[in-house]
Order: structure tokens, then C-alpha cells, then sequence
């Protein structure tokens, strides 16, 4: 059985946003319904000051919330361990957007398109949904017929490496081991970071992720 | 019959519980393309190389079409410059942008004002061009014109050959001038003096 994880190696990332061009122009996503994200983020003073980038992302959560909190079982975990959406069923009540610690889930509410009143060819798909909750799905069409997912394979800096991390002669088993990149805990999600990246840029655990969400 | 789309299809199969059981949960995920899934003309395959930026790396890309229609741009591998950015993914907006300018226009208001445009003809405009060209190089000398594009770079090389029709051994001492501010990162200034 795979299971599927990605590495996000921050150190790699120069904050070109193809990852969130490629994922928009793959599933056409309406304009601020993105499945995933840059974030600069700075620390320390001049002459010292360091800036890097968060790469938020559904972290396919393995007791992920929006699942259990999905009053129409719309949203579920496959069998690799991947965050879903049923279109057909959501109903939008947008419980799981509140729920979900990463904010990775957004309700489309407007039917709007990038060009008002004009559907590109890649947007014919996406523009039939309204009043859903999308979000990153790691491909999961595209992976299941052995591809990667578009972020992954469009991102000019290598900071994202996708596979089955069950199988120990895969690519991302072999760079995990390698960088030593470290599991974000009760995640699917793996990172490598820069060594002196303050402790709250790095991706968090569901747990402390819904704290900090609290506490805002 | 009237047309069933894969969205109705599913809608229909859902609510009658026929061929739930043979899709399984994943019936949203069956094609590895989200948009046209419904299509069943096969996708076409072209390749080509970007233009979105500089004219300079020539990044592949894989343009993949279905119904003529142009619907996915991704990285060409196998190619020399194998990368893609942001821009080159996203070229597709730019291809089938509404606004977009397709026809030659001409001004019909002095400037100053705000400018009032008409279509015309692909003939009327290169006449125009040319009698005002021709004109300024049999009055003052074929090295007086200045052919300038600033930051939709797209009609560089155009502009180019333009400049190589009006006077060619000028133009020709001026091309490595025009590398060299491509290079400086000035905006294009590919002149005859």
C-alpha cells in the first residue's frame, strides 16, 4: 500500500509563486481560491535580516478535522492517506473551512472568473462549481496515472519532492533520508529547513497549527 | 438526445445509484485533467518554447490542446532549458485574454486627448507604415527613425526585422547595442540612431 507524502525544502525556495500558477492554471481555480501558497516571511535586523518563504499547503492531515467534522461525509481520507473532496455531495456549509488549522480550505462563494464573463478553456471544469469547498487534492487524478503533482513538477527550484514514502527505494524516501528532512507530526508532510529559521515559520502539527489559529 | 455531460452523468448515475458501486469514491478523478474531462476528442501535443519574458532563455514548453483549443501548458522535458516559471505556465491568460489586441488600430483624435481608436485593415496599416517611413528616410535620412518598444516585449523581433527593412547595415551595427541593454536590464531601445 503507498502512501503518499511530499518534502517541502524551504532552503530551496526563492519565492517564485510557479508552484501556485501552475496549480491555478492546472485546476483553474477561480481568483482567491488557492490550493496553496507563498509566504514571505523576515527575521532579524539589517545588516543581519534574513528572509524565506512558508509554503502553505493542505498538509493532509492522518485524523484530519475537516473529515470528522463533514456533516455529509463530502470530504475523506483515500486509502493513501489523501485529503478528498466529493463535489457532488458538499453541500458548502464551509464547517470543515473552519476547522481545518492550516486555513487550507476555501468556500467558493462568488462565481467569478479571472476574465468577467469570460471562461478560459482551462477553467470550463472549476467554473461549473459553486457554493464547494476546494482544496489540494496532490493531484491525485494525475498521481494515480503516474505523474506528479503540478507543483512538484513545475517548481524551478526542486523544493518539493513527491511520492510514496512507504516504499523505501522511492525518491522521496531516498532525499527524506539524505536531507534529513523531519515529519511534521500526524502529517503527510516532511520539510527541510534553513538552520536558523525561527521555530514558528517552520510548518506546524495540527495540534499547535489549531492553537495558533485560536489565538488569533 | 439531448447532451449529457460528464457532470450530469455523474449527477444522474448518483441519484440512481447506478454505477456508483463500478466508479467508487473517485469518480471526480477519473480523468488525470480536471478541465474538459468531459471532452473525448484526444488531446493534441505540440511543443514550442516561451516568449512570455526576454526573448533571451527560450524556455520549452509542452502545449497541449483539445478541441483547438489550448488548455495546458506544462514544461517540456528533454529540452535544453526544461524549466518553466510562473509567466510561461500562465501563458494561456495572456493567449485568450478578452482585451487582447488583434486587429491594427488607428487613432482617430489628435493626442493630447483621450484617445479614440478604429479597426482597420491589415493592408490600410502597413501602407500607412510604409509611406511614413519611406517618407522620413527620403526626407532626413533612413538613420532618424528610432524604433522603441518598452515592456510588452512581445514585438521586439518584429520590430526587429522592421528595422533591418528600413536600413540594414545601420540596423545590423545597433543589434549589438540591443544586446547590451538586454543585458543591462534597460527596457528595449532598438533604434537606428
Amino acid at each position: 500500500m503507498a502512501t503518499y507524502g511530499m518534502v517541502l525544502n524551504l532552503d530551496h525556495c526563492i519565492g517564485c509563486y510557479t508552484c501556485v500558477v501552475a496549480c491555478k492554471m492546472f485546476y483553474g481555480t477561480r481568483p482567491g481560491v488557492d490550493y496553496n501558497g507563498v509566504v514571505p516571511v523576515e527575521w532579524d535586523e539589517f545588516p543581519n535580516a534574513k528572509q524565506r518563504y512558508q509554503l502553505p499547503i493542505c498538509m493532509h492531515c492522518i485524523d484530519a478535522p475537516c473529515v470528522t467534522v463533514c456533516p455529509v461525509k463530502a470530504t475523506y481520507t483515500s486509502e493513501e492517506g489523501v485529503v478528498l473532496m466529493d463535489y457532488d455531495k458538499c453541500i458548502g456549509c464551509g464547517l470543515c473551512v473552519t476547522a481545518c488549522p492550516y486555513d487550507a480550505r476555501t468556500l467558493v462563494r462568488d462565481d467569478v472568473t479571472n476574465f468577467e464573463g469570460v471562461v478560459l478553456p482551462h477553467e470550463e471544469e472549476a467554473s461549473d462549481r459553486l457554493n464547494v469547498v476546494e482544496k489540494c487534492t496532490f493531484c491525485y487524478g494525475t498521481v494515480k496515472n503516474g505523474g506528479q503533482p503540478m507543483c512538484t513538477v513545475h517548481c524551478p527550484g526542486v523544493c518539493r519532492i513527491f511520492g510514496d514514502v512507504d516504499d523505501p527505494e522511492s525518491e522521496i524516501s531516498k532525499y527524506i533520508k539524505e536531507k534529513n528532512a523531519v515529519r511534521v507530526e500526524g502529517t503527510h508532510i516532511w520539510y527541510v529547513a534553513p538552520a536558523d529559521m525561527p521555530k514558528e515559520f517552520l510548518p506546524m502539527t495540527p495540534v499547535d497549527a489549531a492553537k495558533a489559529k485560536a489565538a488569533k | 438526445m439531448p447532451k449529457i455531460t460528464r457532470r450530469t452523468f455523474l449527477k444522474i448515475t448518483a441519484a440512481t445509484g447506478v454505477g456508483a458501486s463500478v466508479l467508487g469514491k473517485n469518480v471526480l478523478f477519473q480523468s488525470a485533467d480536471p478541465a474538459l474531462a468531459e471532452s473525448t476528442s484526444p488531446e493534441v501535443v505540440k511543443y514550442s518554447h516561451c516568449v512570455q519574458c526576454n526573448h533571451t532563455p527560450f524556455c520549452g514548453m509542452k502545449l497541449i490542446f483539445k478541441d483547438d483549443k489550448l488548455y495546458r501548458i506544462e514544461k517540456r522535458s528533454d529540452y535544453n532549458n526544461n524549466l518553466i516559471c510562473a509567466k510561461g505556465v500562465a501563458a494561456i491568460q495572456e493567449l485568450y485574454d478578452p482585451e487582447r489586441l488583434l486587429y491594427p488600430m488607428k487613432r482617430t483624435n489628435p493626442k493630447g486627448e483621450p484617445a479614440q481608436w478604429e479597426r482597420i485593415s491589415w493592408d490600410e496599416a502597413l501602407e500607412t507604415i510604409a509611406e511614413k517611413l519611406n517618407g522620413v528616410k527620403e526626407k532626413y535620412g533612413a538613420e532618424k527613425v528610432a524604433f522603441i518598444t518598452g515592456d510588452p516585449k512581445e514585438p521586439r523581433s518584429a520590430l526587429m526585422r522592421l528595422a533591418y527593412t528600413v536600413h540594414f547595415r545601420l540596423s545590423q551595427l545597433r543589434y549589438r547595442i540591443f544586446h547590451l541593454f538586454l543585458g543591462s536590464g534597460f527596457k528595449l531601445q532598438a533604434y537606428i540612431r
